[in-house]
């Protein structure tokens, strides 16, 4: 399949092609001029981790945990310095064996550092390395060492170990750490449940001890109290009862006293009402009234 | 007016505080006790303390007619006497046994606790014994989590790593005891 399938182009179309290797200089052009980026800035932004247009954070890449060291977040606890397991240990010659959060040192992949050092103290740095490549070279040479006729394969194995190791080491150790601390953290929490009872006894325990000394405290002088309020509440009850009692013959004796009053001015009102009564129907009365008026009546002064 | 015994208007007991101070085991009685205080409390808040001055020289002179009756009034209402009485000793006797049997339930409670303390403290010196989980050496989990491993060094059981449950029934052990012993019973090893 020819390329003008896929890219049909007029006459007039300029096609520039830009390789690979030139990518990112071209990307970082054309967005430093603000421009919507096109399909080589946009990988070149995710080579450089630089989020695209419109990104708050760039994706999170497959290879963005390449070639890292891994190291513990935190270091393993201490164990205590006068730890036994019983009182017969000697710490001195067989101290406990802690647990390394590494591997020891090595040199070359796989030779121990130990083994350098005691010859470093006498030959400087390169002599351990002069030492065993003498030694193999030797044991080579002459035929002590015999190299298998697959032995070549070892550098392939070599080769994948770094190559692995390098790329997705850092995930791998990350994972087995993780499924470390929660094994370890299930251990723990079999601990505190194993505390809890003791812990949460100790505080009920408290805090009932803390209720009885109240009761102790507080409950005789309130039964006591309670029945010198009954007293007071029933003597109380009889001073009331005794002043209601003097109040309702004071109140029979007021009431006496207005009722006197009340019917002697009645009777005073009768009394009037009936002799004024008796007097207007007085038939002489009413002539002498009546002349009054006319007489009255003849003074007036009417002008017409 | 007022008997020997010392009148108590208020309680002085802090009720709240109180409250605060109990678990809920002892709120019951609490809420008894104080329940009956609060029954009294408000019948004395209720009413007067003493009997209520009254000035019989004014009412003379409002009620002359009555001055007779007011004056007999008087003398009475002055020379009345309110018998205020004593808390029977019997009761008070009551209160001193209840503080007794207090005092027993405290002491038992103490003993219950002082056992507590001891069992709490046993548990709280293995673990504080124990070395950090990190470092624990495959014998410490046996000793310490024996519920989750076994060592088969010195526990009799077979090994189940797969936690089936083979341990839980003798039958295995049982059938594997004698290696001479035949899943069948009547099949003869006579060769």
């Amino acid at each position: 399949m020819s390329l003008s399938r896929c890219l049909p182009l007029g006459q007039t179309a300029r096609v520039v092609v830009i390789p690979a290797r030139f990518a990112h200089a071209a990307a970082g052009q054309a967005v430093a001029s603000g421009d919507a980026p096109n399909f080589f800035q946009k990988l070149a932004a995710r080579f450089q981790g630089v989020p695209i247009k419109g990104e708050a954070t760039a994706p999170k890449s497959m290879f963005d945990d390449c070639n890292k060291e891994w190291s513990a977040p935190e270091p393993l606890p201490a164990i205590p310095k006068d730890f036994k397991e019983h009182p017969d240990r000697d710490l001195v010659n067989y101290p406990y064996p802690a647990r390394p959060m590494y591997a020891p040192k090595t040199r070359l992949f796989m030779v121990p550092d130990s083994w350098f050092l005691p010859f470093q103290k006498v030959t400087g740095v390169s002599g351990p390395y002069l030492f065993f490549g003498g030694l193999f070279a030797f044991l080579v040479n002459k035929e002590l060492w015999v190299f298998e006729e697959q032995g070549h394969m070892t550098v392939g194995w070599i080769l994948f170990y770094l190559l692995v190791s390098r790329t997705v080491g850092y995930k791998i150790d990350n994972s087995l750490y993780q499924g470390y601390q929660e094994r370890v953290n299930y251990f723990k929490g079999l601990i505190q449940e194993d505390l809890k009872d003791a812990v949460e006894f100790k505080k009920t325990s408290a805090a009932q001890t803390e209720s009885l000394v109240a009761i102790k405290e507080a409950f005789p002088t309130a039964l006591k109290e309670s029945m010198a309020l009954q007293l007071e509440a029933t003597y109380r009850q009889n001073v009331q009862s005794v002043a209601t009692e003097l109040k309702k013959r004071v109140d029979y004796l007021k009431e006496t006293e207005e009722t006197k009053a009340r019917f002697e001015k009645e009777q005073l009102l009768k009394l009037i009402n009936s002799s004024v009564e008796k007097q207007l129907n007085d038939r002489s009365f009413k002539d002498q009234y009546l002349q009054n008026a006319i007489q009255q009546l003849k003074g007036l002064n009417v002008q017409l | 007016m007022s008997g020997a015994a010392k009148r108590v208007a208020t309680s002085s007991v802090n009720w709240s505080k109180l409250a605060e101070r109990l678990v809920p085991e002892h709120a019951a009685e609490l809420i008894r006790v104080k329940g009956v205080s609060g029954t009294f409390q408000s019948t004395v808040s209720q009413f007067p303390a003493d009997l209520p001055k009254i000035d019989f020289a004014a009412l003379k002179k409002a009620l002359p007619a009555h001055s007779a009756v007011l004056d007999s009034l008087q003398k009475q209402y002055e020379a009345v006497k309110i018998p205020y009485g004593e808390v029977p000793a019997e009761y008070t006797k009551e209160i001193d046994q209840w503080v007794e049997y207090n005092n027993a339930r405290i002491k038992l409670h103490d003993l219950k606790v002082a056992d507590g303390l001891q069992e709490a403290k046993k548990v709280e010196e293995k673990w504080s014994k124990a070395p950090p989980v990190e470092h624990f050496d495959r014998q410490h989990f046996v000793e310490y989590f024996p519920a989750h491993f076994y060592d088969l060094r010195y526990q009799n059981r077979i090994p189940d790593p797969c936690n089936v449950g083979l341990n839980e029934t003798p039958e295995i052990e049982n059938r594997f005891k004698d290696y001479k012993v035949l899943r069948r019973a009547d099949k003869v090893d006579d060769h």
